[in-house]
């Protein structure tokens, strides 16, 4: 009878330890969003109407983003508890440098020091989120990285914005998200 | 002398109670999901499903994706509950076994 009962501890154990090994990769949405960024600058120093290149640039992103979402939930078997609370924060995030975006500097109330400033710390906040509820360092360091950014534009002289805006979205964003994605290759050949 | 407690057996079947640990992990799962997981068939693992959906345990939502029917199941407060009690009586029964190195 106690061996029948301790297989039960047993199988609950193991299933439990199953059904929570999830891995979803998000590497693809950071390449987007990065490359989508840095190519929207791109043609914004180079054609008359900047406001117009990033409007379209990251609706076209947002976009692709949900297509991409709404494709993975409908061809995954299971949803983890994670993924909610990850989307709520993404979605907080998305919203929030949107506002910031299209009528932070229109309306003039944020020079660009102060719109990266906020940009920095609202991506330190979602990475920083996300690597404490994945219990994943890279993501929490990621996270610390923007934050660290942001100082540096609060305090660093004016030239210097511009470029770390660059950097930061190249590595914060395109590397990371390639990073991941490598990892997802990998993962999936060794699966 | 302490009574000691019963089992609730919607729960301690093998099958079933594999499918209610497996879904207080996850936010909701597809039955394909949940029969490969417990190397069920389809038969089996759906009479199981229906005697857990009966006792209010687990809840279901079918929809179509791709034109296909699929269907997903969620734990239910209830199933939590009735988990969480189950594994209170199983340790309770266990006594002093239960904290012994296997």
């Amino acid at each position: 009878m106690d061996q029948e009962l301790l297989q039960r501890i047993d199988l609950i154990e193991q299933m439990v330890l199953q059904a929570r090994h999830t891995t979803q990769y998000w590497g693809w949405c950071f390449a987007l969003w990065g490359t989508g960024q840095l190519v929207a600058l791109g043609l914004s120093i180079v054609l008359p109407s900047p406001m117009l290149i990033w409007a379209i640039a990251m609706t076209a992103c947002g976009i692709a983003t949900g297509i991409m979402i709404r494709r993975k939930r409908a061809t995954e078997e299971k949803e983890s508890l994670a993924f909610r609370p990850l989307l709520a924060i993404w979605c907080g995030f998305g919203i929030s440098i949107s506002l910031l975006s299209f009528l932070g500097q229109p309306s003039g109330a944020l020079t660009m020091r102060s719109f990266c400033a906020a940009f920095f710390v609202l991506m330190g906040f979602a990475n920083f989120s996300s690597g404490m509820i994945l219990r994943w360092p890279l993501q929490i360091a990621a996270g610390t990285s923007w934050w660290m950014a942001a100082i540096l534009v609060m305090f660093g002289p004016e030239k210097i914005i511009a470029w770390t805006f660059i950097a930061m979205i190249f590595l914060g964003e395109v590397v990371f998200g390639l990073y991941l994605m490598l990892r997802e290759h990998v993962d999936r050949r060794h699966a | 002398m302490p009574e000691l407690p019963e089992l609730d057996q919607v729960v301690h079947g093998q099958l079933r109670l594999a499918v209610l640990s497996i879904l207080s992990a996850v936010a909701k799962a597809e039955f394909t999901y949940l029969r490969d997981r417990t190397r069920s068939t389809d038969g089996n693992i759906a009479a199981h499903l229906l005697k857990l959906e009966q006792a209010g345990y687990i809840s279901v939502e079918k929809i179509f994706v791709d034109r296909k029917p699929t269907s997903t199941y969620r734990i239910t407060n209830a199933g939590r509950t009735a988990l969480a009690k189950y594994i209170r009586n199983l340790k309770t029964l266990l006594g002093g076994d239960f904290n012994q190195p296997k």
